[in-house]
């Protein structure tokens, strides 16, 4: 979430995910020279962020520890939460066995 | 599943320019202007008055009429999808009790043929081609291959889908079948999941 270029539009005021296909065509494609059709007047440089593996996921999901239930856990968030990062909670899914 | 009903709804909205849940209104041609470079659907002011020229991937009213006619008169083997017949509502111009799986019907099926014909050949060309994409990724029958076919080619198919629609179309969902073919390659096929 951190690593993507959505954008809230000035004047609809919702959030548009216009500028972020580009980065994942091939690095000579000629849509990512295209100054005219795409975002006013840039040249897409960066390339696709990589995906992280299940042990990268899991080290970064099990730094915000745990949401303790009941009526006040919709309430807590994690430290940085839309700042930083956006995990709401940690999957109950990372505590099977296998 | 619900990726493809709101991308479907979305664009369906948006060609048949279906009052109150097309994207394409007043401020995001506001935001056209400072996004895009889209001369052609940018407000046009007068010294009294503003108005907003019909963009090109909106279909005619009466294209619209034909395409809901045409729906109106379609009959689909037991068992296909629902009655998409009943769901027309001609005076109102839009369809209603649209169920996700009617939408997945309709994306991969009914959009090449419905469209055709009645709106420029490029935009079709791009509709066509998600269209495609879709009915690939839930065929019953997938190779590794053709998934790597899938995944280079989504994303020109967004680009293109980019320099028709204007910026308030790209919502999130719009963003992920771009993920799609990586998650048919890790999980399987789209009937076991």
């Amino acid at each position: 979430m951190e690593n993507n270029k959505a954008f809230t539009l000035t004047n609809g005021g919702e959030a548009s995910f216009l500028n972020c296909h580009r980065r994942f065509l091939p690095h000579n494609h000629r849509y990512r020279k295209n100054r005219k059709d795409f975002f006013v007047g840039r040249v897409e440089k960066d390339v696709a962020f990589p995906r992280l593996s299940g042990e990268e996921l899991h080290d970064v999901v099990s730094e915000y520890g745990d949401i303790v239930f009941g009526l006040q856990s919709g309430k807590q968030k994690f430290p940085g939460f839309g700042l930083t990062h956006n995990w709401v909670k940690r999957s109950s899914f990372w505590e099977l066995l296998y | 599943m619900h990726i493809e009903k709101n991308l479907f709804e979305n664009i369906f909205n948006m060609v048949m320019d279906v009052k109150g849940k097309t994207k394409d209104n007043i401020k995001v041609r506001l935001d056209v202007a400072l996004f895009c470079n889209c001369k052609n659907i940018e407000l046009v002011s007068d010294a009294s008055r503003v108005a907003k020229p019909r963009a090109s991937f909106v279909l005619e009213k009466n294209a619209q009429l034909v395409v809901y006619k045409w729906l109106k008169s379609l009959h689909f083997p037991d068992g296909h999808a629902s009655n998409i017949s009943r769901m027309v509502n001609m005076e109102e111009c839009r369809l209603y009790r649209m169920k996700s799986h009617d939408c997945h019907v309709f994306m991969q099926t009914l959009i090449p043929l419905a469209f055709r014909d009645l709106m420029p050949q490029g935009i079709w060309d791009a509709l066509t081609e998600i269209s495609h994409f879709f009915r690939d990724i839930s065929s019953n029958k997938l190779n590794v291959d053709h998934i790597l076919r899938l995944e280079t080619n989504i994303v020109e198919t967004l680009c293109k889908l980019k320099m028709i629609f204007p910026p308030s179309f790209f919502d999130s969902m719009e963003h992920l079948p771009i993920h799609l073919p990586f998650e048919a390659k890790v999980e399987g096929l789209v009937q076991y999941r």
